[in-house]
C-alpha cells in the first residue's frame, strides 16, 4: 500500500516537474507574414527545426498574420508595448523605428558570431538596415522589378520571339509592332504600357541617370534630371494616348491582369511574378530580363527582421533572427518559395543559379536601388507620384508639378521639426 | 406634499440611472475616457512608440497652416455624405413602401434586398471595379442610350459620384429597418386618409413619412455618422485618388496615425471633424423635431 | 374601373421591384461564379466560367483551420447578440420611456460619440485593455456587448420604442406593475420586429467583423472566419475563385438566418396588431 502511495507521488511530483522543465527555455514571440499556402508550410518547418534544436533553450511562438493586416496589428501593439520580440518589417523604412528607439541594436549580435555583414548579405538591402552606423535591423528578403515579355505576341508582331529590346528605344519599336486597336480607338492588345503592373516613374529616373538628392544629400524631386525624366515619360504617355491608357489600365486593374491574359506585350514586374504566371497563365510563353533602360536600374523592396528594443529576451531574439539569415535557412526559402533572400551564399547557390531567371534576379540586385530614406517625411514619393499624375491629366507642367511636389515635402520635413524639437 | 413628489422624482431618476448603468459603464471606460486621451493626445507629439509629448497647439497649427490637403478631404467627404446619405434613405424609403404593399413574395424581394449587406466587403468592392471598368457592364449599360460613359473611379470628376452610386447598393440595412417601422402604421390611417380621396403620392407625404420619421431621423443620423467615416471603399478602391478626388477625413487619419505613425496629428484632425459634425447633428434632430408627430 | 386600376398598380410594382432585385442580385451571381471558375480564368474578366470547379470549394476549406474558425466565429455571434439585444434593450427603454434627469444630455453625448473618427481610438481602447490583461482573450469583444452593446444598437432601438404608445405602460404602471415588469411583460413582447432587427445587424457584424479579433487576439486558434478569409490574398497576387468560394460559404448562413429570421418580424406585427 505504502509503495503504491509512493509510486502515485514520485510520479505526481514528476508530472508537476515536467512542465516546468520544458518551460525552463526561454520563450521568445515572433510575428511574420508567411501566413498561408507553402510559406507557412515552410516557415513552420524552419520554426519547428530551431526550436528542436535543444541546446539552444530557446523556443520561439509565432504568429503569421497576412501581409494585408500586419501593419495594422503591429503598430496597435507597438504603441500598447506589446510587439513581439522579434519580428518581420519594411526594410525600406528601419530608421524611422530606429530613431523612435523601438530597435534592438543587432550590431554587437552580429560581431559576436564572426559574421561580416558586407560579405553575408547583398549590399543593396543591407544599407538599408543601417542607421548612425549601427545595424538595427537583419535583411531578410528582397526583390527586383524585371521586364516580362510575351513571347508568342512578339511572334504575331513579325519579332523575334527570342530577342527583347534592350535599349529604351528598342522597347518602343517593339511595343508599337504589338499595338492593336479596335474600331473605338481603345487598345485590343497594347505593347508596353508604363503605367502599369510594377513600372514607377521613379525607376525611370534612375534609369536614364537621374536622382532624387542634390549634392548635399538633400531630397530634390524638381532637380533637372527629375523634371527632364518626366517630360520624357509624359512625350511617351501622350503618344499611346493617356486616355487610351487609362482605359487600358481601368479594363485590368484590380483582379484582372493584362499580361496574363495576352493583351500586354511586354511588363515590368517583380521576380515572383514568375510563380504568379505558373498558377493562372501555365500555358503563357513568355521570357524574362532586365528592363531596358541606357541606365542599368531598377527598384527594390523588402523585408526585415527587427528585434523590440523592449523585449525582456534581446539575447534569444537576435540568436533567432541570425539563425532566419542563415545560409540554411536562406536556402530553404529560396529552393522552396522563390523568395530572393539577401544572404549571398544562399543565393548564389549552383542549386538555385542554374535556373536563369533566378540568376536575372541576382544580377539585378546588384544594381537595383531602394528609394531614398528620409526620416523627416518617409513617404516623400507619394507627393511625387500625385506630381507625376498631375501632369498625365494635363493640370500642371512638368516643372510646375515637380516644383509643388518639392514644396510639399519640404513642408513636410518643415512639420517634422515644428514637432520633433528635442 | 412636497417632500413626497420629490421622493417619487428621486425615485423615478433611480429607476432611469438602473435602466441605463450597463451604458453609462461602456460610455465612460470605452468611449468617453478614450476620447479624452484622444483630445490630450491632439496636442502632443506621438509616435505610437515613446510616451506623447506635449506641443500645444502646433498640430493645429500644422493643420490650418501647413496642411491644404486636410480641407480638401474635408470636402470630399462633406461631398461624399450629403450625396449618400440622401439618395440612400430616400431609395429605401421608396422600395420600403413599395414592399410593404406587396402582398405575395415580400420575403424573398427582402431578403434580395439585404443581399449586398450581407455579403462580405472585398468581394462586392471587387466587383465594382469591375463593373465600373471602361468597358464594364454600367458603361456598356449606358452605350444604349448613346451615352459615353467616364472612367469613373479613375477619373477626378467621376470618382465620388461612383463610390456614392456603389454606396446604393447597402440601402438593404436601412429598408429594414424603415419596414420594421412601417408595419407599425396602423392600416387603418391609410384607410380613412383612401377613403379622403388622397393620391398615393400625398398619402406617402403626409402620412407615411410623418409616421416613420423616427426611423428616418435614425436613418439619417446613422447615416451621416457612418458616412462621415468612409473608409474601406477609397482604401482598397481607390486609395484615394485619383488626385485626392477620394482621400476623404478618416483614411487621411488612418494613412497619419497608422502608416506615418502621426497619431498625435491624426487625433487633432479627428477633433476638428468631431467639432465640425456635432453641430450637424444637432441641426438634423431640430428640423426633425419641428416636422415629426412623435419625437 | 377602380379594380383594375388598382391591378394595374401591383403590376408595376412588381416590375419596379423585380428590375432592382435583379440589379441587387448581380453580386452574389458574380461571387458564385467566380467561386467555380478554374484557376487559369480568374485573371480574366468572364461572367460565365468554361467549366464549373466545384474542388474550389474543398480547396477554399483547406486553406485555414475552417472548422476551428467557424466555431470561434459562432461562439462570439451567439454571446455577443444574446448580450447586445439583452442589455441594449434595457438601456433603450430607459432612454424612450423613463424620465429621468440627464436623460437627454445623455442620449446627445451617446450620438456625439459617434461622430469621433475610430481611428483615433483604437491605440487608447487598445492600451486600457492590455493594462488589464485582457488583451489576447476574448474579453475585449465580449465585454462591450454586455454594456448595451454600441451606441448604433441604443439609438436604434429606443428610435423604435419612442414609437410605442404611452398609453399601455401608463394603465400598467396605475395597476402597479413594476417597471421590469413592464419592461420584460409588455414592452419586449410587442417589440420583437425590432428586437428582430437589432439581432440581424449584430449578428452580421459579429459574422463580419474583422479588425477586433485582428488586434486582439495574438493566437491563430482563437480567430474567427473573416480573418480566415485572408489566406487567398497573398502580397502580389489574390486567388479569388478560392476567395469567393470561401465568401460564399460563410455568407450562406447568413443570408438563410436573415430569410427565416425577417419571417418572424412579419409574424411580430401581427401579433402586436392583435394587441392595438
Amino acid at each position: 500500500m505504502r509503495l503504491v502511495f509512493r509510486i502515485v507521488l514520485v510520479t505526481a511530483i514528476l508530472l508537476l516537474l515536467l512542465p516546468t522543465i520544458s518551460l525552463s527555455k526561454t520563450k521568445i514571440i515572433f510575428w511574420h507574414m508567411y501566413d498561408s499556402g507553402p510559406g507557412k508550410e515552410v516557415m513552420d518547418e524552419i520554426i519547428g527545426r530551431f526550436n528542436a534544436n535543444n541546446t539552444l533553450g530557446i523556443e520561439v511562438e509565432a504568429l503569421a498574420i497576412s501581409f494585408w493586416d500586419y501593419w495594422d496589428k503591429l503598430g496597435v501593439a507597438m504603441a500598447a508595448g506589446q510587439e513581439p520580440d522579434i519580428f518581420m518589417h519594411d526594410l525600406g523604412n528601419v530608421p524611422s523605428r530606429a530613431y523612435k528607439g523601438v530597435l534592438a541594436d543587432l550590431t554587437p549580435y552580429i560581431k559576436a558570431k564572426g559574421i561580416v555583414p558586407e560579405k553575408s548579405f547583398f549590399t543593396v538591402p543591407l544599407n538599408m538596415c543601417k542607421w548612425e552606423d549601427k545595424f538595427y535591423a537583419l535583411p531578410f528578403e528582397t526583390d527586383v522589378r524585371l521586364l516580362y515579355w510575351n513571347k508568342d505576341l512578339f511572334k504575331q508582331a513579325g519579332l523575334d520571339p527570342d530577342k527583347p529590346p534592350s535599349t529604351w528605344q528598342e522597347l518602343w519599336e517593339y511595343a508599337s509592332k504589338i499595338d492593336k486597336k479596335s474600331p473605338q480607338g481603345t487598345y485590343d492588345v497594347l505593347g508596353f504600357n508604363p503605367i502599369y503592373g510594377q513600372s514607377y516613374f521613379w525607376m525611370y529616373v534612375w534609369g536614364t541617370g537621374g536622382t532624387f538628392l542634390d549634392n548635399k544629400g538633400n531630397i530634390s524631386v524638381n532637380n533637372p534630371t527629375v523634371v527632364k525624366a518626366l517630360e520624357e515619360w509624359i512625350g511617351m504617355l501622350n503618344k499611346l494616348g493617356i486616355k487610351e491608357l487609362e482605359q487600358f489600365n481601368a479594363t485590368y486593374g484590380w483582379g484582372a491582369d493584362a499580361f496574363l491574359a495576352g493583351k500586354l506585350g511586354m511588363v515590368i514586374q517583380v521576380g515572383q511574378y514568375a510563380a504568379i504566371i505558373k498558377i493562372f497563365a501555365p500555358n503563357l510563353n513568355y521570357g524574362v530580363t532586365h528592363i531596358p533602360y541606357p541606365v542599368k536600374a531598377t527598384w527594390s523592396n523588402g523585408f526585415s527582421l527587427e528585434v523590440s528594443s523592449r523585449s525582456k529576451n534581446k539575447d534569444a531574439a537576435a540568436e533567432f533572427a541570425l539563425y532566419l539569415v542563415s545560409k540554411e535557412v536562406q536556402l530553404m526559402m529560396a529552393q522552396r518559395l522563390n523568395s530572393l533572400v539577401c544572404n549571398i551564399e544562399a543565393a548564389k547557390d549552383p542549386s538555385l543559379m542554374q535556373n536563369p531567371e533566378w540568376r536575372l534576379q541576382v544580377e539585378a540586385l546588384e544594381y537595383s536601388q531602394f528609394r531614398p530614406f528620409v526620416l523627416e517625411a518617409p513617404v516623400w514619393y507619394e507627393e511625387l507620384q500625385k506630381a507625376v499624375d498631375e501632369v498625365r491629366l494635363g493640370r500642371k507642367p512638368a516643372k510646375k508639378a515637380l516644383d509643388d511636389a518639392q514644396k510639399l515635402i519640404e513642408s513636410e520635413i518643415q512639420k517634422f521639426r515644428l514637432t520633433n524639437k528635442k | 406634499m412636497k417632500g413626497h413628489q420629490r421622493k417619487k422624482l428621486l425615485k423615478q431618476n433611480m429607476k432611469g440611472y438602473l435602466f441605463v448603468s450597463p451604458w453609462i459603464l461602456n460610455l465612460a471606460f470605452f468611449t468617453i475616457i478614450p476620447i479624452i486621451v484622444s483630445a490630450f493626445l491632439s496636442f502632443t507629439k506621438y509616435d505610437m512608440v515613446n510616451p506623447p509629448r506635449w506641443i500645444g497647439f502646433m498640430n493645429y497649427y500644422i493643420m490650418f497652416k501647413l496642411d491644404p490637403s486636410f480641407w480638401k478631404a474635408l470636402g470630399n467627404t462633406l461631398y461624399y455624405m450629403f450625396g449618400s446619405v440622401f439618395m440612400k434613405v430616400f431609395l429605401a424609403l421608396v422600395l420600403a413602401v413599395l414592399l410593404n404593399n406587396v402582398a405575395k413574395g415580400m420575403g424573398m424581394y427582402r431578403t434580395i434586398f439585404f443581399l449586398p449587406v450581407v455579403l462580405p466587403a472585398v468581394p462586392v468592392m471587387f466587383l465594382w471595379m469591375m463593373l465600373f471598368s471602361p468597358n464594364g457592364l454600367i458603361n456598356r449599360f449606358l452605350a444604349l442610350f448613346g451615352i459615353n460613359g467616364p472612367l469613373w473611379l479613375s477619373s477626378v470628376t467621376w470618382s465620388k459620384p461612383a463610390l456614392i452610386i456603389m454606396s446604393l447598393w447597402g440601402i438593404g440595412g436601412i429598408i429594414v429597418i424603415l419596414l420594421a417601422g412601417l408595419q407599425d402604421v396602423p392600416k387603418s390611417i391609410y384607410e380613412a386618409a383612401q377613403l379622403d380621396g388622397a393620391n398615393s403620392v400625398q398619402i406617402f407625404w403626409r402620412i407615411t413619412v410623418p409616421m416613420v420619421s423616427p426611423i428616418i431621423l435614425f436613418c439619417i443620423v446613422t447615416g451621416l455618422i457612418s458616412a462621415s467615416q468612409v473608409f474601406t471603399e477609397a482604401y482598397i478602391m481607390t486609395g484615394g485618388g485619383p488626385l485626392e478626388s477620394t482621400t476623404f477625413v478618416s483614411l487621411k487619419i488612418y494613412l497619419l496615425a497608422f502608416k506615418q505613425g502621426n497619431m498625435g496629428y491624426a487625433s487633432a484632425m479627428a477633433w476638428l471633424m468631431f467639432l465640425l459634425m456635432v453641430p450637424l447633428t444637432i441641426l438634423v434632430f431640430r428640423i426633425f423635431r419641428r416636422w415629426s408627430p412623435i419625437d | 374601373m377602380l379594380r383594375k386600376g388598382k391591378q394595374l398598380r401591383r403590376v408595376i410594382v412588381y416590375i419596379i421591384l423585380t428590375g432592382f432585385a435583379v440589379i441587387f442580385l448581380i453580386p452574389l451571381f458574380w461571387m458564385m461564379s467566380t467561386s467555380l471558375k478554374p484557376d487559369e480564368e480568374t485573371m480574366i474578366i468572364r461572367w460565365i466560367p468554361s467549366r464549373l470547379e466545384w474542388q474550389n470549394y474543398v480547396r477554399a476549406v483547406r486553406a485555414f483551420p475552417f472548422f476551428r474558425y467557424l466555431r470561434n466565429t459562432v461562439f462570439l455571434t451567439v454571446v455577443n447578440t444574446v448580450g447586445t439585444v439583452l442589455t441594449g434593450s434595457l438601456v433603450a427603454y430607459g432612454f424612450a420611456k423613463l424620465r429621468w434627469k440627464g436623460r437627454k444630455a445623455l442620449f446627445l453625448v451617446t450620438i456625439a460619440t459617434m461622430f469621433i473618427p475610430g481611428q483615433v481610438l483604437i491605440i487608447p481602447v487598445y492600451i486600457m485593455y492590455s493594462k488589464i490583461g485582457w488583451v489576447n482573450t476574448y474579453l475585449p469583444l465580449i465585454v462591450p456587448c454586455f454594456l448595451g452593446g454600441g451606441a448604433f444598437t441604443i439609438f436604434m432601438l429606443r428610435q423604435f420604442f419612442v414609437s410605442l404608445p404611452d398609453e399601455i405602460i401608463e394603465s400598467a404602471r396605475l395597476d402597479g406593475a413594476s417597471e421590469l415588469t413592464i419592461f420584460t411583460r409588455i414592452v419586449l413582447p410587442i417589440s420583437t420586429p425590432a428586437l428582430i432587427t437589432v439581432s440581424v445587424f449584430t449578428i452580421l457584424f459579429v459574422w463580419n467583423d474583422f479588425f477586433g479579433p485582428l488586434i486582439y487576439l495574438h493566437k491563430s486558434d482563437m480567430w474567427t472566419l473573416s480573418i480566415g478569409l485572408r489566406a487567398f490574398q497573398q502580397r502580389y497576387s489574390t486567388q479569388w475563385n478560392l476567395l469567393m468560394a470561401a465568401s460564399t460559404i460563410i455568407s450562406i448562413p447568413m443570408i438563410v438566418l436573415y430569410f427565416l429570421l425577417q419571417e418572424k418580424i412579419v409574424r411580430g406585427f401581427t401579433l402586436r396588431g392583435g394587441i392595438h
